[in-house]
């Protein structure tokens, strides 16, 4: 697809490899993305498709045992790519940063909520310790938390789940980011609390013109914030474009099976459809189209030849020899 | 009809520990009065979020958490009234499936010990007869006789409960109590297992307590649902009038907060019930 000149991050052809006993096994392969200003894009998938390796290798946070092994990842006119580390601390936490699943684990249980809000500005924006003090009341009483001032003299432990995300939230948007990555932010949360904080990304998003990657496994959350929407599978993207139309009209059988298998609160369907066999482990990825053996449209060509991302409507992609537009149809 | 499960004003009390040398600063109610039915053959699921008492209840039906008042009849019998060999006996009758199939499965023993295990210490089942009924199990939960000696590792998150089924529904137990079975699950996978409990119940006439805060998944489950807040039940009945028509406002609040893809018809806006399409 072509880059948009407005895509304030745009990364091509991420892939990631991971160290195993015997070898390196590719867990993100060939992954382009775009974020927009004043856009949440959300990279759904299930466990082990990659999205969070895809998340991490924008910012060059891989874990130990993990490497970056091709892509280019554009931020504004940086090329994050060949940063040095130095620089690239330099804009983690100030131009892009991130928020992750369980804010108890992310969150430094020894220092107070305001030192860990404030800290940022002081490292990365210089700003002295009363100044800084202030904005984060500010951002915290503008992220819900009641009696802001207070919650800066406390500690995490002292807080509930719902709060302690919004104090997390506070640290990464202290610096005023160009880019949020958001990792799993709601999961932990009950369902009211998550839309809380659901509503409240979606407010920052909307005021602040800021950027996010939204990873998620949960459709209905893509669904209530995202604008748009990057279907994963066995370290690939196989559908992308405006969330509703991926959601509601998905081109690709992975995601048409994943959207059918989601349980509904308003009907009940016996029995819920599902997707044939387990999630494919990335050690064992066919040859040709990657969801080949788990699907149910699959033709000699998919087991051969693998499917790029082709347009099946406007931003709408999506790989599959089958459900392709009747021109790039497999022979 | 009969009732598997009579639950009656269950109180589940927990001590905070704190203060000087943690003695006991005070007590926290963690059920207040609650009261359940689950008829043979149904499931009731229990609904509620985090610190509700769902699982409380649960583990007071279990014998596992401290009774502070009410009583537990199961088939008929008084669990709350039963002390030593017969307590133990009861046992046969209800069993658990657990959130976390990883942490439930012993990481050491190959799935064929983990599914003997009810068999032998439960119902004193001689080697043979266990080896047959284990083989039968895995069958019935939709495993080839080949993971019978396999360890936990070997096996994904969705084979894992399905052996976690297996282990609790090998001593033919009455009521199965499933503690969010399906919420550490890929959705893809989360379809199967529940579809593999719907069929269970069907063939072997189980009764389930289903523990979850999800409600897409108690729809597709539950015959009737109770919802839990702050320890009481605020609301009850079949799950088609609960979930379509709740009368209570958390009940309300509870339906409204999940997301679904089908609420949605822009962005960010999920429109009141006349706005949606038909």
């Amino acid at each position: 697809m072509a880059a948009s000149p407005d895509a304030i991050l745009a990364a091509r052809g991420l892939s990631v490899e991971v160290r195993t006993p015997t070898r390196w096994l590719r867990v993100v392969r060939d992954v382009s993305l775009e974020l927009n200003r004043g856009e949440i894009t959300a990279l759904v998938g299930e466990t082990g498709s990659g999205k969070t390796m895809t998340a991490l290798s924008l910012i060059r946070l891989l874990p130990v045992g993990a490497r970056l092994t091709g892509g280019t990842v554009r931020l504004g006119t940086d090329e994050l790519t060949s940063l040095s580390e130095k620089d690239l601390m330099k804009t983690r936490g100030s131009r892009i940063s991130m928020v992750f699943q369980d804010p108890l684990a992310a969150l430094n249980p020894v220092r107070t909520i305001g030192f860990q809000i404030t800290e940022p500005m002081r490292v990365h924006l210089a700003v002295g310790g009363r100044e800084a003090r202030t904005r984060a009341a500010a951002l915290l009483g503008e992220l819900g938390m009641p009696d802001p001032f207070g919650a800066l003299r406390r500690y995490p432990h002292e807080l509930s789940g719902g709060m302690r995300q919004r104090a997390l939230i506070a640290v990464a948007l202290s610096c005023d980011p160009d880019v949020l990555l958001a990792d799993e932010p709601t999961t932990a949360l009950d369902v009211t609390i998550q839309a809380q904080i659901l509503e409240l990304l979606r407010r920052e998003v909307d005021q602040r013109g800021l950027a996010v990657l939204l990873v998620t496994h949960d459709l209905g959350v893509a669904a209530l914030v995202a604008d748009r929407v990057a279907v994963m599978y066995a370290g690939a993207i196989v559908e992308s474009g405006p969330v509703l139309d991926v959601l509601r009209q998905p081109n690709h059988p992975y995601t048409r099976g994943l959207v059918g298998c989601v349980p509904r609160v308003d009907v009940r369907l016996r029995p819920l459809p599902t997707l044939p066999g387990g999630v494919q482990g990335v050690w064992e990825i066919p040859s040709g189209c990657r969801f080949a053996p788990r699907c149910p449209h699959a033709i000699a060509a998919c087991r051969d030849v693998e499917p790029q991302l082709e347009h099946v409507g406007p931003g709408h992609a999506s790989a599959c020899w089958v459900f392709a537009p009747a021109d790039r149809r497999a022979p | 009809m009969t009732d598997v499960l009579r639950v009656e004003n269950l109180v589940v009390e927990y001590e905070i520990r704190g203060g000087l040398f943690g003695l006991g600063a005070g007590r926290i109610r963690a059920v207040d009065g609650v009261d359940l039915e689950i008829e043979a053959g149904t499931t009731l699921a229990l609904v509620g979020e985090s610190g509700s008492g769902k699982t409380s209840v649960a583990r007071a039906i279990l014998g596992i958490a401290p009774l502070t008042g009410g009583r537990i009849w199961l088939l008929g019998q008084e669990l709350t009234a039963l002390r030593g060999r017969a307590r133990r006996q009861s046992r046969r009758n209800v069993q658990l499936v657990f959130q976390q199939p990883t942490a439930s499965l012993d990481p050491r023993l190959r799935i064929a010990e983990t599914i003997a295990e009810p068999l032998r210490h439960l119902l004193r089942m001689r080697d043979q007869a266990r080896r047959e009924r284990v083989n039968e199990l895995l069958e019935l939960v939709g495993l080839d006789a080949s993971f019978a000696h396999r360890l936990p590792r070997q096996l994904s998150g969705g084979q894992r409960q399905r052996v976690a089924i297996a282990r609790a529904i090998a001593s033919s137990p009455a009521l199965v109590i499933c503690d969010e079975p399906t919420s550490s699950l890929d959705v893809s996978v989360q379809a199967q297992i529940l579809n593999l409990l719907v069929k269970l119940q069907s063939e072997l006439g189980l009764s389930f307590l289903f523990i979850s805060h999800d409600l897409g998944t108690v729809r597709q489950i539950a015959d009737n649902v109770a919802v839990m807040h702050e320890g009481r039940i605020v609301e009850r009945g079949p799950a088609d009038t609960v979930l379509a028509r709740p009368s209570h406002e958390y009940t309300r609040t509870l339906i409204a907060a999940v997301p679904s893809i089908d609420k949605v018809t822009r962005r960010g806006i999920a429109p009141t019930a006349a706005a949606l399409p038909p």
